[in-house]
C-alpha cells in the first residue's frame, strides 16, 4: 500500500547538511501496524511527513497504492491526505471551542460531507473509542487520555487507509498511554487500515506488528526482542 | 533602587522579545489618541495664537484702542484728540482694509494695514519691521511678507494688482518682510502700506478704522473712562486684545466640538491599546505565575505591570507627538474659511508648552487606563492559577472577580444615565458622550458572549465547515473576540458620531445659505470666496441704475451686510432689502411668526436676533434692546429669534434701510438681481456682466454659483473633523489586521493540524474572513447604533451651543459605508492570513524529531 524506495530527504542549515532520511526503503501492507522507533533527531518524523505528502523527497520515491506522491498536484495531495490518511498527534490538536463530537466530525466536514451524516459517523467513532457519553464535552473538560482518544476517533472517522500517529502517548502517563495504544493497535486493523506509529519509547513500539529502528536517517528492521528493555 | 529598576527593565526587555507585535500595537493605539489630541489642540491654538501674535506685534505697547463699528471708519482727527487726552503717552491711527493681492502666480486674501510714522512710537515688532522695510525702499507703497510675495509670484519692484472691493488698483511692491524678521507671523495674511494709500484704496480719505493707544503707566483705567465718555457712543473703546477674544468666541464652538472628538479619539486609542494588551494577557499571566513560583514579592509584580504601563505611555506619547506634528503640518494647516472671512488669521502653527504637556499627560492617562484592566485580569487569573500550585497567592487580586452580568448592568446603567443627563442638560453632552462610550465598552463582554451563542446556533445550520470552525475559534478565545468586537464598535461609533454630526452642521449652514440666495437669480458683490459674508461695501448707485435699464432685468435690490462687535462676540448683521417679502430665511426661524416678523422687519425699527444672543440677554419677542452701531447706541425691537445663518457667533437681521441709517452709509455690500420671467440665467448673467462699469471689481454669480461658494466656505466648519475620522479609520484597520495576524500566529499549531488533516487554503481563508467579519460587523452594528444616539445628542448640544438650526438626520449612509469598510477589512485580513499560510508548515503540527 505504502512504499518508499531509496528515499532521501536532506535539510540545509548554515554550515551543514542534515541527512534526515537517507536511502530509506520500506513498505507497509494493509491492516499492518508498523512502529518506527528511534531517538530524537533520528529522522522518524521526517519519514512520517514524507508518507503524508507534507514533504517531498529529494531523491527516491514515495508511492501510495502504486502512485508516486511526487507526481501529484497540490490539490491531489490535499485529497490524498483528506481521504486516505488519518492523523494522531502528540499534542492532540483538538479545536478548543468544539465539542468532542464536533472535533471528530471536522475531517468529514472539510471533505464536504453533510452535517447530519458527519455527526452520525462522529458519534459512531466516539463509540468505538468508548467516549460516546462525552460527545458533548469540549476539550478543556476532557482528560489527556480522553483527548487523545477523541483524536484517534477523529483520525479514523474518515475511514482512511493509513493512520499516521506521531508520538501519540508522548503527553500521557503510562496507564493512559497503554489504553490509547490498545486502541491504535486494534481499531485501524478492524477497519481495514494500516497504521504507522512514530515513537522514541521502546515500550510503545512493542505494540506494533513490526518495528523499524531508525538512527541517523537510516532504517533497520528489528525484532521486538532486539528492542531495548523498558526503562533502558 | 537601581537594581530594582534593572530588574523591571529586564522583565520589559523579555516582553519585547517574546511579544514585540503586542507592544507595538499597544504603543500605536496610545499614539493614535495622543496624535489626534495634539493635532486638534495645535490647530486651535494656532488660530488664536497667531492672531494674538499679530495683534501684539502691530499694537506693541498699546493696550487700548478706539475701533470703528463699521467699514467706513471714523474721522482721522480723532487720533489727535485721543493723543491729547491726559494720561495718553502715544496714539497711532491705522486703516485696515480687506484686499486681494494678485500676482503672476496667484491671488491671496489679505488685510492691508495703513499706518503713519506714529506707529513707531508703540514699538510693535511687526509694525517696526514693516515700517523699516518700507523706509528702506523710500517709496512707501506696498510691503508684503515674503511667503505672501512668493505665493503670488511678486518681486520687489514689480506691480501687484490690488482688488479692494469695488476697485482694482496697481501698487509697486516696495519690499518684503521675512520670517527671520517677524517670525512665524510672516505666514499671516497681512500687508502694509502708508495710511493715505490705504485710505485712497478704500475710497475713504481722511478716515481710519482704529486708533491704537498707549496710556502712561497706571493711567489705563482713567484714560479708558475719558475715551469712553468722549467717543464711546459711536465707536468701541476697548482693550487692544478684544478682537482676539472675539476670534476665540467665533472659533469656540468648533474648538469645543473638536476637543470633544479628540477626547473620544483618545478613548479609542485607549481601547486599541487595551485590546493589544488583553490579547497577550494569557502569556503575561503565565510569566507572572512563574514569578510567583520563584518567590517574587507581590510589590515587584505590581511594579512590573506599572512599569510596562509607564513605558507604554512614554513611547505612545512620544510617537503620538511625532505623528501629531506630521498630521498638523499636512491636514490641519488651513484656517476654516468662515473664520478667515472675518479675522486676519494666518496658517502658521503655534505649538505651546501647554499643548505638548496636555498631549503627554493624555498619553500617560491612556496608557495606564489601557493597562489597568488587563493587569487586573492577569493578577486575578494568576492568583487563581497559582493558589493550588504553590499555596501562595496575590491575595488582593482574588477579590476582583465580577460576573459579566454585573459588569454589563453597570455599563448599561452608565449608558442610560449618560443619555438621560445629556438630554436633560445639553451642556453636559461632552461628559455624557464619554460615559456613553465607556458604558458601551463595558457592556461588550456579555454582548460578545451572547453573539457567539447566536453564531454557534447559526453555524450549525451552515453547510460550510469553515463557518463552524470559525465560531469554535472565536469561542475558544473570548478575550480576542471581545477585543475585536470592541475595536469595530468604537471605530463605527466614532465614525458615525463625528461624520453624522459634521454633516448635520454643514446641512444647517447650507440650508440658511440656500434660503437666503434663492430670492434672486443673480448676485453681484466684490471679491471672491473670502468675502463670503458679503461685508465689503461698494458704491452701488451707478451700477444699480445701469442694470435696471437692462431689458432682461426685473429688479435690482440692495443688500447691506456687516460685522458688528458686541461685548464678547462678533455678529453678522444682514441688511435685507425691505422690498423683499421674505426678510427671514424660513429655515432659520426659531421663535416667532414668520409672516409677522417679515412684516415688522420691512416696517423698520425691528430686528431678528440669533437665539443664543437673545437667550444670553434674556430678550423676549417684542422687547426693546440696544445695539452699539456706528451711529451710536440704537434701540430696536425683537421681531423673532433665529439661527445663525452659518456664522457661529450669531446673526442679526434687519432691513437694509435701517442698516444704512444706523451705519451712516450709502454703500451696498451686494446686489441681488431678479431676471424677467423666461430669461435664461446664463444669458442674464452675460448681459449683466457686460453692463457693469469698466474696470469694476464686482463679480456676477448665479444663485447656484453663490450657493456652492457659500457651501465650500461654510462647509469648512468642523470639516477638519473628517480628517480625524480618517486617522481613526487607519488606526482601526491597522489594529484589526495586527489583531488577526497575532491571533493566527498564536494559533498556528492548531491551524497547522487542521491543514495537515485536510483543510484547504480556501477553507482557511473563509475561516479567517468569517471570524473577522462576523465579529467586526457585529461590532460595527453596535457602534453604529450607539453612534446614532451620540449623533442625536451632539446635534442637540450644537443647537444649544451655537444656535445653528441643526436637525438630526441619521447617518445611515455613513453607517453602511462603515459596514462596507468592515467587510473590506475582513476580506483584507483573510487575504493576509492566506499570505501568512505560505509561511505555515502543516508539518509543524508534528512533534520535532
Amino acid at each position: 500500500m505504502l512504499e518508499l524506495k531509496a528515499t532521501s530527504k536532506h535539510y540545509a542549515s548554515p554550515g551543514e547538511v542534515i541527512h534526515a532520511v537517507e536511502q530509506v526503503s520500506m513498505s507497509v501492507r494493509a491492516r499492518e501496524f508498523v512502529a518506527i522507533f528511534g531517538p530524537s533527531g533520528s529522522g522518524k518524523t521526517t519519514l512520517l511527513l514524507l508518507a503524508a505528502g507534507l514533504l517531498r523527497a529529494d531523491s527516491g520515491s514515495v508511492r501510495f497504492e502504486g502512485r508516486d506522491l511526487a507526481s501529484m498536484s497540490k490539490s491531489e495531495v490535499l485529497a490524498y491526505r483528506r481521504s486516505k490518511l488519518g492523523f494522531v498527534f502528540q499534542n492532540f490538536n483538538l479545536t478548543a471551542g468544539l465539542t468532542a463530537e464536533e472535533n471528530v466530525a471536522v475531517p468529514l466536514l472539510l471533505r464536504g460531507i453533510g452535517h447530519r451524516q458527519a455527526r452520525d459517523r462522529a458519534l459512531a467513532a466516539l463509540d468505538d473509542v468508548g467516549l460516546r457519553r462525552r460527545a458533548a464535552h469540549t476539550p478543556d473538560r476532557l482528560s489527556g487520555g480522553e483527548q487523545q482518544r477523541v483524536a484517534i476517533a477523529r483520525g479514523l472517522v474518515g475511514e482512511p487507509k493509513l493512520i499516521l500517529a506521531d508520538e501519540p502517548t508522548g503527553n500521557l502517563d503510562s496507564d493512559t498511554g497503554d489504553a490509547v495504544l490498545e486502541l491504535l493497535s486494534a481499531l485501524p486493523r478492524q477497519r481495514g487500515a494500516a497504521a504507522i506509529l512514530v515513537t522514541h519509547d521502546a515500550r510503545v513500539a512493542r505494540y506494533a506488528d513490526r518495528v523499524l529502528a531508525m538512527r541517523d536517517g537510516r532504517l533497520d528492521e528489528r525484532d521486538h526482542e532486539a528492542l531495548p528493555a523498558v526503562g533502558e | 533602587m537601581i537594581g530594582y529598576l534593572r530588574t523591571l527593565l529586564l522583565f520589559y526587555r523579555r516582553h519585547l522579545r517574546v511579544q514585540p507585535l503586542r507592544e507595538l500595537m499597544a504603543v500605536v493605539g496610545v499614539a493614535a489618541g495622543v496624535a489626534l489630541l495634539f493635532t486638534v489642540q495645535v490647530a486651535h491654538h494656532s488660530i488664536t495664537g497667531s492672531f494674538e501674535e499679530i495683534t501684539h506685534g502691530v499694537a506693541g505697547r498699546a493696550t487700548l484702542e478706539l475701533a470703528a463699528r463699521g467699514p467706513q471708519g471714523f474721522d482721522a482727527g480723532i487720533a489727535e484728540e485721543a493723543e491729547r487726552v491726559d494720561g495718553v503717552r502715544a496714539a497711532a491711527p491705522i486703516f485696515q482694509q480687506p484686499i486681494v493681492a494678485v500676482g503672476p502666480r496667484g491671488r491671496r486674501a489679505l488685510t492691508l494695514v495703513g499706518a503713519t510714522e506714529q506707529i513707531d512710537a508703540l514699538h510693535g515688532r511687526i509694525s517696526l519691521a514693516f515700517q523699516h522695510a518700507g523706509e528702506a525702499s523710500r517709496r512707501g507703497l506696498l510691503v508684503l511678507t515674503e511667503p505672501t510675495a512668493r505665493a503670488i509670484g511678486a518681486r520687489p519692484g514689480s506691480d501687484v494688482t490690488i482688488d479692494a472691493g469695488e476697485r482694482i488698483e496697481h501698487l509697486a511692491l516696495d519690499a518684503t518682510v521675512s520670517s527671520s524678521q517677524i517670525g512665524a507671523v510672516a505666514e499671516s495674511p497681512i500687508a502694509a502700506s502708508s495710511l493715505p494709500i490705504v485710505q485712497s484704496l478704500a475710497g475713504l480719505p481722511g478716515r481710519v478704522t482704529r486708533v491704537l493707544i498707549e496710556p502712561q503707566p497706571g493711567h489705563e483705567d482713567a484714560v479708558r473712562r475719558v475715551l469712553d465718555a468722549r467717543f464711546g457712543a459711536r465707536m468701541n473703546v476697548r482693550p487692544v486684545d478684544t478682537e482676539a477674544k472675539l476670534l476665540g468666541n467665533a472659533a469656540g464652538a468648533e474648538k469645543q466640538v473638536t476637543l470633544l472628538f479628540s477626547a473620544i479619539s483618545l478613548i479609542a486609542g485607549v481601547i486599541l491599546a487595551y485590546n493589544a494588551l488583553l490579547l497577550a494577557s494569557d502569556e503575561r499571566r503565565r510569566f507572572i505565575v512563574q514569578l510567583v513560583e520563584i518567590g517574587t514579592p507581590d510589590s515587584m509584580i505590581v511594579a512590573s505591570l506599572a512599569f510596562d504601563a509607564l513605558v507604554l505611555g512614554v513611547a505612545g506619547a512620544l510617537l503620538g507627538l511625532l505623528a501629531g506634528d506630521v498630521i498638523s503640518l499636512i491636514a490641519y494647516r488651513a484656517v476654516p474659511g468662515y473664520i478667515a472671512a472675518a479675522f486676519a488669521v494666518g496658517g502658521q502653527r503655534v505649538v505651546g508648552v501647554q499643548t505638548v504637556l496636555v498631549a503627554l499627560a493624555g498619553g500617560m492617562v491612556a496608557a495606564f487606563a489601557a493597562a489597568s484592566l488587563p493587569a487586573l485580569v492577569i493578577l486575578r487569573s494568576s492568583a487563581v492559577a497559582e493558589a493550588e500550585a504553590v499555596g501562595r497567592t496575590l491575595s488582593f487580586a482574588r477579590k476582583l472577580r465580577l460576573p459579566d452580568v454585573i459588569i454589563f448592568a453597570c455599563g448599561a446603567l452608565l449608558m442610560c444615565v449618560s443619555v438621560t443627563v445629556a438630554l436633560l442638560a445639553p451642556a453636559t453632552t461632552v461628559v455624557a458622550l464619554m460615559g456613553l462610550a465607556a458604558g458601551l465598552v463595558t457592556c461588550l463582554p456579555l454582548i460578545g458572549r451572547g453573539l457567539l451563542e447566536l453564531a454557534r446556533t447559526a453555524s450549525q445550520h451552515s453547510g460550510d465547515p469553515s463557518a463552524r470552525l470559525s465560531v469554535a475559534e472565536l469561542r475558544s478565545s473570548p478575550t480576542r473576540s471581545v477585543a475585536l468586537l470592541a475595536t469595530g464598535t468604537i471605530a463605527a461609533f466614532l465614525m458615525v458620531v463625528i461624520g453624522g454630526s459634521v454633516a448635520d452642521v454643514q446641512t444647517a449652514a447650507r440650508a440658511g445659505a440656500t434660503d437666503l440666495l434663492s430670492s434672486a437669480n443673480l448676485w453681484i458683490k466684490p471679491g471672491g470666496p473670502e468675502n463670503v459674508y458679503t461685508t465689503q461695501p461698494f458704491a452701488y448707485a451707478e451700477t444699480q441704475q445701469r442694470l435696471r435699464r437692462l431689458g432682461v432685468v426685473s429688479s435690482v435690490l440692495v443688500w447691506r451686510d456687516a460685522f458688528l462687535d458686541l461685548p464678547g462676540r462678533r455678529v453678522w448683521v444682514l441688511g435685507v432689502p425691505p422690498q423683499l417679502p421674505a426678510q427671514i430665511a424660513p429655515s432659520q426661524l426659531i421663535e416667532g411668526s414668520l409672516s409677522t416678523a417679515d412684516q415688522r422687519l420691512r416696517e423698520g425699527g425691528w430686528a431678528a436676533v440669533s437665539q443664543t444672543i437673545a437667550r444670553e440677554d434674556r430678550l423676549r419677542l417684542g422687547q426693546r434692546f440696544s445695539l452699539p452701531t456706528p451711529s451710536g447706541y440704537t434701540n430696536l425691537r425683537l421681531a423673532a429669534t433665529i439661527a445663525n445663518y452659518g456664522w457661529l457667533s450669531g446673526a442679526i437681521v434687519m432691513n437694509a434701510s435701517d442698516q444704512a441709517r444706523l451705519w451712516q452709509s450709502a454703500t451696498a455690500t451686494q446686489l441681488s438681481v431678479a431676471l424677467k420671467p423666461g430669461v435664461p440665467v446664463a444669458r442674464g448673467k452675460r448681459v449683466v456682466e457686460a453692463a457693469l462699469p469698466s474696470g469694476s471689481a464686482l463679480a456676477v454669480k448665479t444663485a447656484a454659483e453663490r450657493r456652492s461658494e457659500v457651501s465650500a466656505v461654510l462647509g469648512s466648519t468642523l470639516s477638519r473633523l473628517n480628517d480625524t475620522t480618517i486617522v481613526v479609520l487607519i488606526a482601526t484597520v491597522a489594529s484589526v489586521i495586527a489583531l488577526m495576524i497575532a491571533a493566527i500566529w498564536q494559533r498556528r499549531g492548531r491551524l497547522n493540524s487542521l491543514m495537515s488533516i485536510g483543510m484547504s487554503t480556501s477553507q482557511f481563508a473563509r475561516l479567517v474572513s468569517y471570524e473577522t467579519g462576523s465579529v467586526l460587523l457585529s461590532g460595527c452594528v453596535i457602534g453604529i447604533a450607539a453612534g446614532l444616539v451620540g449623533q442625536y445628542l451632539i446635534d442637540g448640544w450644537l443647537h444649544h451651543t451655537t444656535g445653528a438650526s441643526v436637525h438630526f438626520a441619521p447617518a445611515w449612509q455613513l453607517g453602511l459605508r462603515t459596514l462596507a469598510i468592515a467587510a473590506g477589512i475582513s476580506l483584507l485580513a483573510s487575504l493576509i492570513a492566506v499570505a501568512q499560510t505560505a509561511g505555515f508548515q502543516p508539518r509543524a503540527a508534528f512533534s520535532t524529531d
